[in-house]
């Protein structure tokens, strides 16, 4: 003969606690007339035959057909009341959980886009987040005896991180101040994006703190591993703004070296200095391993085609350059109506 | 007859000062019967046992207004963002929050001793300036969804939202202290 449970409550909720099954092993016999004792901020929510039924709020409710509409209807036990039933029921702790400390573990990057390494910064602070709905989150707590914030704060960690991350490199920011004057904004933005996602679990997040950010410096050999030989680094970069400056060719018509600006300058500086390049990682400072500050050099610009033959040779290669992605279809169209006409113009049409 | 128990109170964040807002509040009074009987479970409060129960239902009617509200907000506000920007997120964090902060408050309040639940009886008029300041916060609640629905629209169809945004805490400043005013109507009767 199964032990009937008249009355079951959860009084005693843990601090980190989102949910509470009853009885523990699962499994309880109740019947219509038991009492189930809701808190102020809880839900109960009925769960057999591994299906979520119906939820109950605050207050103290005596099991009946009226307030078991599904359970009920599940069970049959609307031709007999007095028959036990099997059900877990879920004490859901729908309380605000205030301190919700979440921190970067593994910096986040920050491209500065000024050919430096990217900035690291590191930061920490505080969330606050409650279930919104019962039923909803009950997906992730079915079949745990208790569910505890715990479990799901690397969830929550990766997603204010990934958050976090996107907004500080749309911003542009270069500098550890920069970061920090917009702490608030970002903290607003975080807060708004969180709950999209959030929602899906039957949360949300209502409210997130975030300390001052802190730069991480790296040693010499940690940026070495991180982002290899700064030579290298160099180089390719170098390259990716030739092959950038190549493509405006047409569009800035043909003074490619106007374009490239101080940065692109500063860098060809550095390549004309092999000293830079070869200068140990150790005597770098950490994160402004770039040549230093050397006055612009004046970047040689290519020769532009003056003859016929010359500009013909450029439309040849117009089409390969556009199937090897290194333009656009608009660059290509652009120049090859530029070009076409300069052909004209010295064929003398 | 009506203000016997006006507040003295007399300060406020921003907007009206208590009194003025007391005498809106109260004037502004309508059809209380019709308007009553559009609240679900709510039976008045004439029963005295039952008007701590009264209260509860009619907050709860409340705050259920201003969740959807909070709801466009918060979606309008993430329109906003997309737009790539995190400047006003500063301003729209703290404008959500006292939405939020208000919406909580009404929903879980727990009125202390007053002598609304406990007397034995309370005349007409005193019934009649409770049910003022519940009509009021409805008013309030129905304002804020619309100062909402500007700022959703100023941000998808590139109006002023500073000027949308501003107007929303207003409204959420007035409906605050109208609340901190119903409480202390409710603490005045004896």
């Amino acid at each position: 003969m199964p032990r009937i449970i008249d009355f079951v409550d959860h009084v005693n909720v843990m601090d980190d606690e989102l949910s509470y099954r009853e009885p523990q092993g699962g499994g309880g016999d109740f019947r219509m007339g038991s009492i189930v004792s809701v808190q102020e901020h809880q839900a109960a929510v009925f769960v057999s035959r591994g299906k979520i039924l119906d939820v109950l709020g605050a207050g103290q409710h005596t099991l009946s057909t009226a307030n078991l509409p599904i359970l009920s209807n599940l069970v049959g036990l609307i031709t007999n009341g007095r028959n036990p039933f099997t059900a877990d029921v879920y004490f859901i702790n729908l309380k605000p959980l205030p301190n919700v400390r979440w921190g970067t573990s593994t910096p986040i990057e920050i491209d500065t886009r000024d050919g430096q390494f990217p900035m690291l910064v590191m930061g920490n602070g505080v969330a606050e987040v409650r279930i919104r709905d019962a039923a909803m989150f009950m997906q992730y707590a079915i079949g745990k005896p208790i569910f505890r914030l715990g479990d799901f704060r690397d969830q929550i960690q990766t997603m204010i991180l990934g958050q976090l991350a996107e907004f500080l490199s749309r911003q542009g920011v270069k500098t550890i101040m920069q970061v920090n004057a917009v702490l608030s904004s970002l903290e607003g933005a975080v807060l708004a994006v969180m709950n999209e996602g959030f929602a899906r679990f039957g949360m949300e997040m209502t409210s997130f703190d975030a300390n001052n950010f802190q730069r991480k410096e790296l040693t010499a050999e940690e940026a070495f591993n991180l982002y290899g030989d700064p030579t290298q680094r160099m180089q390719m970069m170098q390259l990716e703004v030739l092959k950038q400056a190549a493509s405006n060719q047409g569009t800035l018509g043909g003074t490619m070296g106007a374009g490239l600006g101080f940065g692109m300058g500063n860098m060809m500086a550095g390549m004309m200095n092999p000293q830079a390049g070869m200068m140990p990682a150790q005597q770098m400072p950490p994160q402004q391993q770039m040549p230093p500050a050397a006055p612009p050099a004046q970047a040689s610009a290519p020769k532009m085609p003056e003859t016929a033959a010359e500009v013909q040779q450029l439309l040849d290669t117009l089409d390969m350059r556009l199937m090897n992605g290194e333009i656009t279809e608009s660059t290509y169209n652009t120049m090859r109506a530029r070009w076409e006409a300069k052909l004209a113009e010295l064929q003398g049409k | 007859m009506l203000n016997k128990n006006k507040p003295q109170k007399i300060d406020g964040a921003g907007g009206l000062k208590m009194d003025d807002l007391y005498e809106k509040i109260v004037s502004q009074r309508g059809d209380f019967e019709k308007w009553l009987t559009t609240i679900p479970g709510f039976g008045g409060y004439m029963e005295m046992a039952a008007r701590r129960t009264a209260d509860s239902k009619m907050r709860e009617h409340i705050a259920g207004q201003l969740r959807p509200a909070l709801d466009h907000f918060a979606s309008a506000e993430r329109d906003l963002l997309a737009a790539g920007d995190i400047s006003p997120m500063e301003k729209t964090r703290s404008v959500k929050s006292k939405l939020d902060n208000l919406m909580r408050r009404i929903a879980s309040d727990t009125p202390g001793y007053s002598g609304f639940f406990a007397s034995v009886k309370i005349t007409a008029d005193d019934l009649q300036r409770v049910y003022a300041f519940d009509q009021a916060m409805e008013s309030y609640a129905t304002d804020i969804k619309a100062k909402v629905a500007d700022f959703a629209t100023a941000v998808n169809g590139g109006g002023d939202v500073p000027t949308a945004l501003r107007a929303l805490e207003e409204a959420i400043l007035e409906a605050s202290q109208a609340y901190d005013l119903r409480d202390s109507v409710l603490q005045g009767l004896a």
